[in-house]
C-alpha cells in the first residue's frame, strides 16, 4: 500500500517534472531560434539565404561574411573600430557610474541622508524616455563641442545608469550589517576606509550585478548614440543599422556584425557571473 | 582607580528618551555588567561609551579625561559585537590583525601579537579560515581575540554569547571569566540573561527604561533586591511573589493577611508600612521547605519537576503561582504536601509600589 503511494507519488512528480520541462523547452525554442538563425545566416552563403523554403538546419558554410565584416571593404569600414569605441565607451562610464553611484548608495542607505525623498529624486532623474531628450541635448552637445566625442558619450551614459546603481547598490547597503563598519572604527578605520576596505569587499556580489546591468545598457543603447556620435565615435548599435543600405540587402553581414556584437556582452557577463555565486558564499556574521 | 565615569548620560532618539540620566563609576579591572529586559537602554549605553553613539547629554570620561568627541579608536576601546562582525573577506589571521594593520605596525609586530592572541584561544589550527569556515563558537573566540591584539583600555562585550547553544554559552563564558583573570582589564558586558550576568559579574548594574534600578555585587542584588522588578530579575527561577496584607508591625516583628485568610506573623519589620496596605511577600524558591522555616504557607501542588538531586514543585499558594525547591529524594503528592515552610530571613516584603520596605526604611533613615 504504501510502496503503491510513493510509485504514485514519484509518478506524480515525473509528471509534474515533464509539464515543466515541456514549457520551459517551449520558451527556449521561442527565445533562441532568432539567436539560432543570426547563427546560420551568419555562416550561411549569400545564395543559400535567400533560399525559398528556408533550410532549418546548417547548409553550406562560408566565412565571407565574417571576413566582409572583419577586414571591411572600400565602401564599410571593418567591425573592430566600432567595437573598440563601445567597449572604451562602455567600460569608462560603467566605472563612473559604479564609482559614484555606489558611494551615493551607501550615503543614502547607510547614513540616511536626505531622508526618503532624495533616493525618489534619483530614481526619478529615470522617468523619462531617453527619446525625449534627444532634441535638448543635441542642441546642448553643439553647443558645447561634445558631439561626436568620448567625453561626451561616456558623461551622458555615466549620468543615465548612475540612478540604476544607486537603487540597485541601496538595497545592497541595507541588507548588509553595519556592525562590521562599526567594527572597523573601533579597529582604528576612518569613515573612508571602513568604507573601502570593509563595505565595498562585502558589497561585491551587489556591485557585480549592477556592473552588469550598467554594461550591457550602455553595450546596447542606441538612440542617444546614433544622435549624438558621428563617424569618429560610433559604436557598435550605431555601425550595425548602416549596413542596410538602398543598393544591397547585406542579410548575411548583418548577421555576421551582430553576432560580433554580442560576443562582449556575452563574456562580460559570464565574468561577473562567477563573482556573484563567490559573493553569496560570504558570512561572517552569525 | 576610576577607569570610566558616566554623568549624567542621557540619550533621545527623536521624540523617544532611552536612557534618562546615569551615572556610574567603573574601576579598573573591574568587570561590569549591564542587565535589564529588551529595550532597557543597555546596548544603546554601551555604544556610548564605545564611541559608536553619542549622547544627548552628560559626559564620558574614561581615566580622568572627558572624551565625549573621542572617536571609539581614540578612546582606546575594543568590543565584541553580539553578531560577532567578522570581516567575511578576510582570514581569521587578517581579522585579528587589521587593527594593527590599520595602526601601521610593523608586520613582524602584527604577526607576534595575532599569534600571542591565537594561542590564548587556541586559534592556532584556524589561522588561515575565512569566517565562514568557523562554527558559531570559533567565531566567538576570533571575535575576542581581535579584541585581545590591541590591548585596549576598556573591553565592551555587547550579548556576545546570545547567538551560542546553550553548552557552548557555559564554555565561552567561563572562557571570558578566564580572559578577565588574565588580562585584568577593565570589563562592561550586556546581556539580558541573567545567568551570565550573576556568574560574571564584579558589580550588576540593572537597568530598566533607561534608568538604574539598582547596582552592586551579584550577591548584594540578589539577597536585597530594591524592588519587585530586580528581584524577580535575578534567581532563576523566579522569586515568588505572594500577595498579603499588613495587620500589624513593631520593630521586629509583622503580621500579614496571606490571600487564603490564615494570618503569619513574620520575623521582620514592615518599616514604615502602614496597618490595611497591600503588600508583597518575596520568597525565593530555595527559601521553601517542604518541613520546617520560620511560618508555613499553603501550597496546593501541581507538578513535581525532578532534575536529579534537586527537583521545583509547581503549585498555588491561594491564587499565587508558586516555585519552590525541594532537596529531599522521596516523592511528594498533592495530599502529603499542603504547605510549604518560609525561611524569613531571606524573604523581602515589598509596598505597594513594588519597593522592598528594607530599602525604604534605609532610604527613611
Amino acid at each position: 500500500m504504501r510502496r503503491a503511494s510513493s510509485t504514485m507519488r514519484r509518478l506524480r512528480r515525473h509528471v509534474a517534472n515533464s509539464w515543466a520541462w515541456a514549457v520551459v523547452g517551449a520558451f527556449l525554442v521561442f527565445a533562441l531560434f532568432p539567436v539560432y538563425w543570426i547563427v546560420l545566416i551568419a555562416f550561411r552563403p549569400r545564395d543559400d539565404i535567400f533560399q525559398y523554403p528556408a533550410a532549418l538546419m546548417p547548409t553550406n558554410l562560408s566565412l565571407d561574411n565574417i571576413r566582409f565584416i572583419w577586414f571591411g571593404t572600400e565602401t564599410s569600414e571593418p567591425i573592430i573600430g566600432f567595437l573598440g569605441n563601445s567597449m572604451l565607451i562602455s567600460v569608462i562610464s560603467s566605472l563612473i557610474a559604479l564609482s559614484l553611484g555606489v558611494a551615493c548608495a551607501y550615503a543614502l542607505g547607510r547614513f540616511r541622508i536626505g531622508g526618503g525623498f532624495l533616493p525618489m529624486w534619483i530614481l526619478s532623474q529615470r522617468f523619462l524616455p531617453p527619446i525625449a531628450l534627444v532634441v535638448p541635448l543635441y542642441l546642448m552637445y553643439r553647443q558645447f563641442g561634445l558631439l561626436d566625442t568620448y567625453f561626451g558619450l561616456v558623461i551622458l551614459y555615466a549620468t543615465f545608469t548612475i540612478p540604476i546603481v544607486v537603487w540597485l547598490m541601496m538595497g545592497y547597503v541595507e541588507s548588509s550589517p553595519p556592525e562590521l563598519e562599526e567594527a572597523a572604527y573601533i579597529d582604528g578605520a576612518g569613515y573612508w576606509t571602513a568604507f573601502t576596505r570593509i563595505a565595498l569587499p562585502v558589497l561585491k556580489p551587489g556591485l557585480s550585478v549592477a556592473a552588469v546591468f550598467t554594461f550591457i545598457f550602455i553595450w546596447n543603447e542606441y538612440v542617444l548614440a546614433f544622435q549624438l556620435a558621428g563617424d569618429d565615435v560610433a559604436t557598435i548599435t550605431v555601425y550595425l543599422p548602416r549596413l542596410r543600405s538602398a543598393v544591397a540587402e547585406l542579410y548575411g553581414e548583418i548577421a555576421a556584425a551582430s553576432l560580433l556584437s554580442v560576443i562582449p556582452a556575452i563574456v562580460f557577463a559570464g565574468v561577473m557571473q562567477r563573482f556573484l555565486v563567490r559573493g553569496l558564499a560570504f558570512g561572517g556574521l552569525k | 582607580m576610576t577607569a570610566l565615569s558616566l554623568r549624567g548620560i542621557r540619550k533621545s532618539f527623536g521624540a523617544v528618551e532611552v536612557i534618562k540620566g546615569i551615572d556610574l563609576d567603573i574601576d579598573s579591572g573591574e568587570f561590569v555588567v549591564f542587565v535589564g529586559p529588551s529595550g532597557c537602554g543597555k546596548s544603546t549605553l554601551l555604544r556610548i561609551i564605545s564611541g559608536l553613539e553619542q549622547a544627548t547629554s552628560g559626559d564620558t570620561v574614561f581615566d580622568e579625561e572627558v572624551v565625549n568627541d573621542h572617536t571609539p579608536f581614540e578612546r582606546g576601546v575594543a568590543m565584541v559585537f553580539q553578531s560577532y562582525a567578522l570581516y567575511p573577506h578576510m582570514t581569521v589571521a587578517e581579522n585579528l590583525g587589521f587593527p594593527l594593520k590599520l595602526a601601521k605596525a610593523d608586520p613582524q609586530e602584527i604577526a607576534a601579537k595575532v599569534k600571542a592572541a591565537a594561542d590564548i584561544l587556541q586559534l592556532g589550527p584556524l589561522l588561515d579560515r575565512k569566517p565562514d569556515q568557523l562554527s558559531g563558537g570559533q567565531k566567538q573566540r576570533v571575535a575576542m581575540g581581535r579584541t585581545i591584539v590591541r590591548s585596549p583600555r576598556i573591553f565592551l562585550f555587547d550579548e556576545p554569547l546570545s547567538n551560542l547553544d546553550a553548552d557552548l554559552r557555559i564554555e565561552m563564558r567561563l572562557e571570558i571569566e578566564k580572559l578577565h583573570k588574565r588580562l585584568d582589564a577593565t570589563m562592561i558586558y550586556v546581556t539580558h540573561d541573567q545567568v551570565e550576568a550573576m556568574t560574571l559579574a564584579d558589580r550588576i548594574v540593572v537597568l530598566r527604561d533607561g534608568s538604574v534600578e539598582q547596582m552592586g555585587p551579584p550577591l548584594d542584588l540578589y539577597e536585597n533586591p530594591v524592588n519587585t522588578f530586580v528581584a524577580s530579575f535575578l534567581g532563576s527561577p523566579r522569586i515568588n511573589f505572594l500577595n498579603v496584607e499588613l495587620l500589624d508591625s513593631d520593630a521586629s516583628s509583622c503580621k500579614l493577611l496571606l490571600a487564603d485568610g490564615s494570618h503569619v506573623t513574620a520575623p521582620f519589620s514592615a518599616g514604615t508600612a502602614s496597618v490595611g496596605e497591600k503588600m508583597k511577600l518575596g520568597v525565593r524558591p530555595e527559601d521553601l521547605s517542604a518541613s520546617g522555616g520560620d511560618f508555613s504557607i499553603p501550597f496546593r501542588m501541581e507538578i513535581h519537576e525532578r532534575l536529579g538531586p534537586t527537583s521545583y514543585l509547581y503549585g498555588r499558594s491561594g491564587a499565587d503561582s508558586i516555585v519552590a525547591e525541594y532537596r529531599e529524594r522521596g516523592a511528594v503528592t498533592p495530599a502529603t504536601l499542603t504547605t510549604l515552610g518560609v525561611n524569613s530571613a531571606h524573604a523581602h516584603l515589598f509596598d505597594a509600589n513594588g519597593l522592598s520596605v528594607r530599602n525604604r526604611q534605609e532610604r527613611v533613615s
